[in-house]
């Protein structure tokens, strides 16, 4: 990242190629449509490589900065057109058309991370898997889904922390201790 | 509301922000409060790499092939024009007192790091030279439409339109600034920069904005953001110019 910073084309462009597959398919799971996607994927490494985002470690690894990057402008997208009215593409359905095949054993770790993530995700009770579902993937605020479920607000944000809280249990490792 | 219910709320919302979840005004009033909130920093802190985690529950896709090339060949082109500026492209000799504010944020524009911004411009420029479109007959007094090239949002559109001294700004597909925040435009002339008009975009990303200051002589529009009111000088590096040479 520090050479990308320095503006490495060479080096960009390993971490395009690293990171490209995670982040078309989570621009295309969000957006629905594959034109949209691709914007939203130029969009976002461009805006990496023009130094416009700085890479945080506090968000984790490069890749889960990256995919933050990609969520942010995909919801840009979603919320500044009409893309919401759109079917959104399920997971069952990327995974049958354009799933990236496993090629290395780094690639086969990712898949097993990913589906960790889906069972904490899918383990959750379905209220409140659905809301954080329709915020994240859907890019809704809290707003729209307390009006989509017709739930009160408050409702709505206590499911998202829950869930969240959840899945924290699941994924994050504790701090300290054994 | 009590300082009491006024952090329940706060926290609460603290799963809707990292989850992207908060409309763009409550996000504002949350992200100002996380820098002296301790707790809630906290509280973000924990929920934080959860919700990063959830991106990796997408399943990887691989891209059209173009796409690579796509991107590619804009990084190349900016690579090969920051190389080209070389090392000393970021030094300015030091400016005058009264001119120092506008001059450092011009350094900024224009300095190695940004470097890529001005080879985007430079791009935009190589086809907008000659490009500014006369829209009606000859003579004094013909619109002349001069393309918008923004930074870093492809879906994003716009044309200044000229006529004379006089010029408008209209924009499509570009996102809100912000709350508290607003677009302004620069009038750059000779390297210096006069603030002109606000404005902000509907819910369809459009707007538009007549400049009161003339472009007649300037060499550059600029958009920038700016907190809500405008700025006397910019505090933000543009996101987006139009080439009036």
């Amino acid at each position: 990242m520090h050479l990308v910073r320095k503006g490495d084309a060479r080096a960009f462009e390993v971490v395009v190629e690293r990171h490209m597959s995670a982040a078309f398919g989570l621009a295309y799971r969000m957006t629905g449509t594959r034109a949209t996607a691709e914007d939203v994927i130029q969009d976002a490494l461009l805006s990496l490589w023009r130094a416009n985002t700085r890479y945080d470690r506090a968000r984790g690894s490069v890749r889960t900065w990256i995919l933050g990057i990609v969520h942010n402008r995909a919801i840009d997208a979603l919320r500044r057109g009409s893309v919401h009215d759109r079917r959104r593409a399920s997971d069952e359905g990327i995974e049958e058309r354009f799933e990236a095949p496993d090629r290395t054993d780094v690639e086969v770790a990712r898949r097993e991370e990913a589906h960790e993530v889906r069972s904490a995700l899918s383990e959750l009770p379905p209220d409140q898997g659905k809301v954080i579902e329709l915020a994240y993937f859907g890019g809704f605020t809290h707003v729209e889904i307390a009006d989509m479920l017709g739930e009160p607000l408050g409702t709505i944000k206590g499911r998202m922390r829950l869930g969240l809280n959840k899945m924290r249990g699941s994924l994050v490792a504790p701090e300290g201790g054994s | 509301m009590s300082d009491r219910g006024r952090n329940e709320e706060l926290m609460a919302n603290a799963a809707a922000w990292v989850l992207n979840a908060l409309p763009d005004d409550e996000a504002a009033v949350f992200e100002a409060e996380l820098q002296t909130n301790t707790a809630l920093r906290e509280e973000v802190a924990r929920l934080r790499p959860v919700a990063d985690l959830l991106a990796l529950a997408a399943p990887s896709a691989d891209p059209p092939p173009a796409l690579h090339g796509r991107i590619m060949a804009i990084v190349e082109r900016e690579a090969d024009l920051l190389q080209a500026a070389g090392p000393n492209a970021d030094i300015v000799a030091a400016p005058s007192q009264p001119e120092a504010e506008r001059r450092r944020w011009l350094d900024r524009v224009f300095a190695r790091p940004l470097i890529p911004v001005l080879a985007t411009f430079a791009v935009a420029i190589v086809i907008g030279i000659g490009v500014g479109v006369g829209l009606s007959g000859g003579g004094g007094g013909k619109d002349v439409s001069h393309p918008v090239t923004f930074v870093a949002d492809a879906s994003a559109g716009g044309d200044l339109v000229t006529h004379g001294k006089n010029a408008e700004i209209t924009v499509t597909g570009m996102p809100s600034p912000g709350a508290g925040h607003v677009y302004q435009v620069w009038v750059m002339k000779d390297k210096k920069v006069t603030p002109d008009n606000v404005f902000t975009v509907n819910r369809s990303g459009e707007g538009s904005v007549a400049l009161r200051n003339t472009v007649d002589g300037a060499q550059q529009v600029l958009i920038s953001v700016e907190p809500e009111g405008g700025s006397q000088q910019p505090t933000t590096t543009p996101i987006a110019s139009t080439s009036l040479s």
